[in-house]
């Protein structure tokens, strides 16, 4: 990969532009327009609700509140092994930036298990996305709107899983070093962008 | 065309479409004053960030990456050790016997609380040049016009 010449920088020195190499710009690029992205989400979600309060329930009605709020402390751990990654590579320790890619990547993957736990016993409660099915309390657009929301980020965590066993792949072959790592720390931004937008996320679709 | 020229053109494009997404959340939301104001203040943040973004100026001096933080990392465990309070604190507050606008705000602060504890350490936000923060907060103008217009909408 060209990454050795996009990472060449000295250190104390910056490039000119944005001061970042180019890898990182791309990625912050990116995920602005994530940004976006989840705000047209939780946009369409704001105003289906206030158009629409009967069709929604109180915290903790339907919605799994203390087994999402785990899945939720899961996330955020996850983000920690991933920072403790780049740690390790950032202090030439390639030992733990494997091991710490594959708990993170581990992390990654308990979290889809537990959302998908969670989908399942929604959905056998009759908390559906479909209107002709749809038995739980409150009204069908909640239940559109919640896999709307949760089933987008929930794509988010599963591609940044399979990019972040890519990177573990990339580690177990010896492709990052102290000097030269910005694919853990590219990695690392989408996968702690990705842990930020849940946050926002639980907020407003369990608790509000 | 000469550079600076090409920078400031390119500035006036985007100061008047910042400016025409502030007047489109005004009229999504109808004429109601916050709308309004969030969608001037928008429109005004976002002008000042694009123009300042645009405008050629010296390298920033101050170091970024690992010689911000000095070669250290972070305390990247008490900041998990933050994040899973706020988020106790968050489950808890939700089912407080509080009028639902105080929980609401209490937990949209919270929230934002948490995202920018992840932004500035995890994400290094905080070690970065200037300019980068000026390009990671550039969304949020629009975002805020955004969701004031749909917020606004039933009233």
């Amino acid at each position: 990969m060209s990454q050795s010449a996009t990472m060449a920088m000295p250190a104390g020195r910056t490039m000119p532009g944005m001061g970042v190499y180019n890898l990182k710009l791309g990625m912050w690029v990116f995920l602005l327009s994530e940004v976006m992205f989840f705000t047209g989400l939780i946009g369409a979600y704001i105003i289906l609700r206030f158009a629409h309060p009967d069709a929604y329930t109180d915290p903790g009605t339907v919605l799994n509140v203390p087994l999402t709020a785990f899945n939720t402390f899961v996330l955020i751990c996850s983000s920690v092994t991933m920072v403790k990654a780049f740690a390790a590579i950032e202090a030439g320790d390639q030992r733990g930036l494997r091991l710490w890619l594959l708990a993170t990547v581990a992390l990654g993957a308990f979290f889809l298990s537990v959302q998908g736990i969670e989908y399942f016993k929604l959905a056998s409660e009759g908390f559906v996305p479909i209107a002709s099915l749809y038995a739980a309390e409150g009204a069908p657009l909640y239940g559109a709107t919640f896999y709307t929301l949760t089933g987008f980020h929930g794509a988010h965590v599963t591609i940044g899983v399979l990019c972040m066993s890519f990177t573990s792949f990339k580690a177990f072959r010896g492709a990052y070093t102290q000097a030269d790592h910005g694919g853990v720390e590219i990695m690392g931004l989408y996968w702690h962008f990705v842990d930020l937008v849940w946050i926002i996320l639980f907020t407003i679709v369990y608790l509000i | 065309m000469h550079e600076s020229t090409l920078r400031r053109t390119l500035s006036s494009f985007g100061a008047v479409g910042l400016f025409l997404g502030g007047a489109d959340g005004y009229l999504i939301g109808a004429a109601t004053v916050p709308v309004l104001v969030g969608a001037l203040v928008g429109a005004f943040i976002g002008t000042g960030l694009a123009l300042l973004g645009w405008q050629p100026r010296p390298q920033d001096e101050a170091p970024a990456g690992p010689a911000a933080r000095h070669g250290k990392q972070p305390n990247y465990v008490l900041i998990w050790a933050i994040l899973f309070v706020l988020t106790i604190v968050e489950v808890s507050v939700a089912f407080l016997a509080l009028a639902k606008v105080q929980i609401i705000i209490a937990l949209v602060v919270l929230a934002v609380w948490k995202a920018l504890l992840v932004a500035l350490y995890y994400m290094h936000l905080k070690f970065e040049p200037r300019r980068m923060w000026l390009l990671a907060a550039s969304p949020l103008p629009l975002a805020m016009i955004l969701v004031l217009a749909v917020l606004t909408e039933g009233w």
